[in-house]
């Protein structure tokens, strides 16, 4: 959390981060230069760049996508998460060398402008085996250089985290139109059975995980909407609805819910029990994936931290939440849906006999 | 993430999962297959019947050929690798005749030069392969 | 998860339950990446043991001819060298530059030239960058007569002759066709490469009937298989094959063996 920009806010594990990114980089590039140089001397260094770069920025994307649904089917894996940014830039730089190199070797030196050449030298959209893939590469680097333009905190408060996280998310099509320029590349010359298995294999891991996240993810939106139940007591006041019983709702943890389209995080602390805003205000994080921690409400993603009874981080930082009005009823929770204004302080509703719970 | 995001985020996977093989596939099917095509080269002299020598290495092979009566005599060259050098003339060292060039060799193949046959007759023959721009010998043989 | 488990980023450490996953994770990572490298680099096809001699140029003697393609023939042993200019450009326009600063044109006089050679596989080029005029005197008898080796239907790959003999590798298939293109638009000689199942290659010099240049009607049949009908002629030390852009098709993936075209 920063309560100002700095280009980078280096916490200790970030740098612990970048050092591994860095380090494994590395190992790739000198490896791969140095398998080339045994087994192929006769690589031009020009050939050499373009097949490092390409295959470890196409490495990197993959790692990258992988690390959003291996975190949520199992959260041991958010510290992958925590610096994934720098993960990404590093991709486009890597990525962007590949693509200079490319558009000198192939592009520069003619009788059009590189780029001009890199847009027109082959224009058979219609074939398959004619596709232009350059084109594919060029766009994707277009979406990688925008992803990491845009990827400072800046930023993401400039266009706010839901436009900032669409934008990002078209990192998917990015892999999508890399994996063709592969395909419809280098693979229609090289053609080797083991190559086009680790494409494959590739496809299926990204492919594979996301799928599994998406089910998950499905489950998951099932349960964040209560069971119905019969027409409220008078005891319950007017627009509340049933959420959950007070046991569904884990100590020091939260349940998410979608009531009446509003995605509220529902958490249960000391006794008693608050409700804010599901969505962090740094990068839409789910809130309701988080703990409290030092009587905070604490992001899985980034730990942006908030009171539980007025969804204000606290000083000096700024960031407030929408927060929900709770009244729980034996062992049944009501929450009304209307939300109030962000950083409104809300009494949370207390968990009767929560020092001695009568068990069944 | 919002609700209609995460749905987003998932409908494009379930799509994904589904367009994404399909096309991985279909560039498979797009791999062009090698095309293959006897070389149409002028055409070699006929080879002469006897071979009165024959040498070879993993580079080339050398067949010195004569007709029955050693009227008419070839130097044959199987070239078994692609040449390395900017030229590639085949000269003939004997001892009682100044070098004799060949002819020049270009890709891998074969190919049959005529020679007297006063020069194959002799011995400590040297069949060498040299580049005349800068002036190295590429490959040597001696019979 | 306990709430020690849980992980806090901006915390100095993390805790040790998620530190030991995240260990494994890089693990698996130093395992996979020297693997994955190693495959990769292996189950490459290789590369050509192709010269281009960038920074080590020439100087030749020899007789210049424009037709039916840019060539010097060596005046020390008839070798002809295919001339080429720096950059993705055919060997006229070297020429002309050189032929502005002397004032003179230099179609079938002899020059000391000098350039970079690029060779591979007995096929020589020459990127020029100077000549010197040796003789005003035109020379026609250096020029090869060509022979006329038939009509002939041949399959293989139009690409151009520099990338192809030494300057790039790989300087085939659809990695390399947008820069076929650029070199071809740009004037360098087409040649198309025939390889036989032996791996044999032959070159073969592309030109229009009459030997005019080919090169815009051969822009889209670039980097792809193709067959093509024409007449073979010897010119030297290349063959080269006549043909119009009518006579030449694209070979479908699926129909390899309809080349009935050349009658």
């Amino acid at each position: 959390m920063s309560v100002t920009y700095d280009s980078i806010h280096w916490a200790p594990q970030k740098k612990v981060y970048d050092k591994w990114m860095i380090g494994l980089m590395a190992l790739y590039l000198v490896l791969f230069c140095g398998f080339q140089l045994v087994f192929f001397p006769e690589i031009t260094p020009e050939t050499l760049i373009i097949r490092a770069t390409g295959t470890l920025a196409f490495l990197m994307l993959h790692i990258i996508l992988c690390i959003g649904p291996l975190c949520r089917l199992d959260r041991r894996f958010l510290p992958l998460l925590y610096n994934r940014r720098h993960l990404g830039v590093a991709t486009f730089l890597v990525s962007a060398i590949h693509g200079v190199f490319n558009t000198i070797q192939f592009h520069a030196f003619g009788n059009v402008n590189p780029l001009f050449s890199l847009l027109t030298s082959n224009t058979d959209f219609t074939s398959l085996q004619g596709f232009p893939f350059q084109i594919l590469g060029l766009l994707s680097l277009i979406i990688l250089f925008l992803m990491a333009a845009t990827s400072h905190d800046f930023w993401l408060n400039r266009l706010s985290p839901r436009v900032w996280k669409t934008l990002h998310m078209s990192v998917y099509a990015a892999y999508a139109m890399l994996m063709m320029h592969v395909m419809l590349g280098v693979i229609q010359l090289e053609k080797s059975p083991v190559l086009i298995g680790i494409t494959g294999l590739g496809l299926s891991l990204v492919v594979g995980l996301h799928l599994l996240s998406a089910l998950a993810q499905l489950k998951t939106l099932r349960r964040a909407v209560p069971a119905k139940q019969a027409a409220a007591s008078e005891a319950i006041p007017k627009d509340f609805v049933y959420a959950c019983t007070v046991d569904d709702i884990p100590e020091n943890c939260a349940k998410m819910l979608i009531i009446k389209n509003e995605n509220i995080a529902i958490f249960k602390y000391d006794g008693k029990v608050s409700a804010v805003h599901n969505l962090c205000k740094h990068q839409n994080g789910p809130l309701s994936e988080g703990r409290i921690i030092d009587g905070c409400i604490t992001c899985p993603w980034h730990g942006y931290q908030y009171l539980p009874e007025n969804g204000q981080s606290p000083p000096p930082f700024t960031e407030k939440l929408h927060t929900y009005d709770v009244h729980i009823d034996g062992e049944k929770v009501y929450i009304n849906p209307k939300p109030y204004p962000e950083g409104t302080s809300r009494p949370p509703a207390i968990i009767p006999n929560y020092l001695n719970p009568v068990k069944p | 993430m919002t609700i209609p995001l995460r749905r987003l985020h998932i409908f494009t996977w379930l799509s994904f999962a589904i367009v994404l093989p399909v096309l991985w596939w279909s560039a498979i099917q797009a791999i062009p297959d090698p095309v293959w095509q006897e070389l149409i080269r002028s055409p070699l002299p006929l080879a002469l019947p006897v071979i009165v020598k024959s040498k070879q290495n993993d580079q080339w092979a050398i067949n010195f050929r004569s007709d029955s009566m050693n009227t008419r005599c070839q130097v044959e060259v199987l070239l078994k690798k692609p040449l390395t050098s900017p030229n590639s003339t085949l000269v003939i060292y004997s001892p009682t005749m100044p070098p004799f060039e060949v002819g020049k060799l270009s890709t891998r193949g074969l190919y049959r030069f005529e020679i007297v046959c006063t020069m194959l007759l002799q011995t400590n023959v040297v069949v060498a392969l040299e580049d005349k721009i800068t002036q190295n010998q590429i490959i040597q043989t001696s019979f | 998860m306990s709430e020690q488990e849980f992980y806090i980023g901006w915390k100095p450490e993390p805790p040790p339950q998620l530190a030991k996953l995240v260990r494994r994770f890089i693990l698996t990572l130093l395992i996979a990446i020297p693997a994955l490298a190693l495959a990769i680099v292996y189950n490459q096809r290789g590369f050509a043991s192709s010269t281009y001699d960038l920074g080590k140029p020439s100087t030749l003697d020899g007789t210049i001819y424009l037709h039916p393609a840019p060539f010097l023939v060596l005046a020390a042993t008839g070798q002809q060298l295919l001339l080429v200019s720096p950059g993705k450009f055919g060997g006229e326009k070297s020429i002309e530059t050189i032929e502005k600063k002397i004032g003179s044109g230099l179609d079938g006089k002899k020059v000391q030239a000098t350039g970079i050679l690029i060779y591979h596989d007995g096929k020589t080029i020459l990127e020029l960058e100077e000549a010197k005029l040796l003789s005003d005197q035109r020379e026609p008898s250096a020029k090869p007569t060509p022979v006329n080796l038939g009509k002939v239907l041949l399959r293989g790959e139009i690409t151009d002759p520099k990338c192809l003999l030494g300057t790039m590798q790989p300087a085939e298939g659809k990695p390399h066709l947008d820069c076929a293109v650029r070199c071809i638009a740009g004037g360098i000689t087409p040649v198309l490469k025939v390889s036989n199942q032996l791996g044999d290659t032959e070159y073969y010099i592309l030109s229009a009937v009459n030997g005019q240049s080919i090169q815009e009607a051969l822009l889209p049949c670039v980097g792809q298989g193709v067959q093509i009908c024409g007449t073979l002629y010897q010119h030297g030390d290349w063959l080269m094959l006549e043909t119009t852009s009518g006579d030449i098709k694209k070979i479908n993936k699926l129909s390899l063996n309809q080349g009935t075209m050349c009658q």
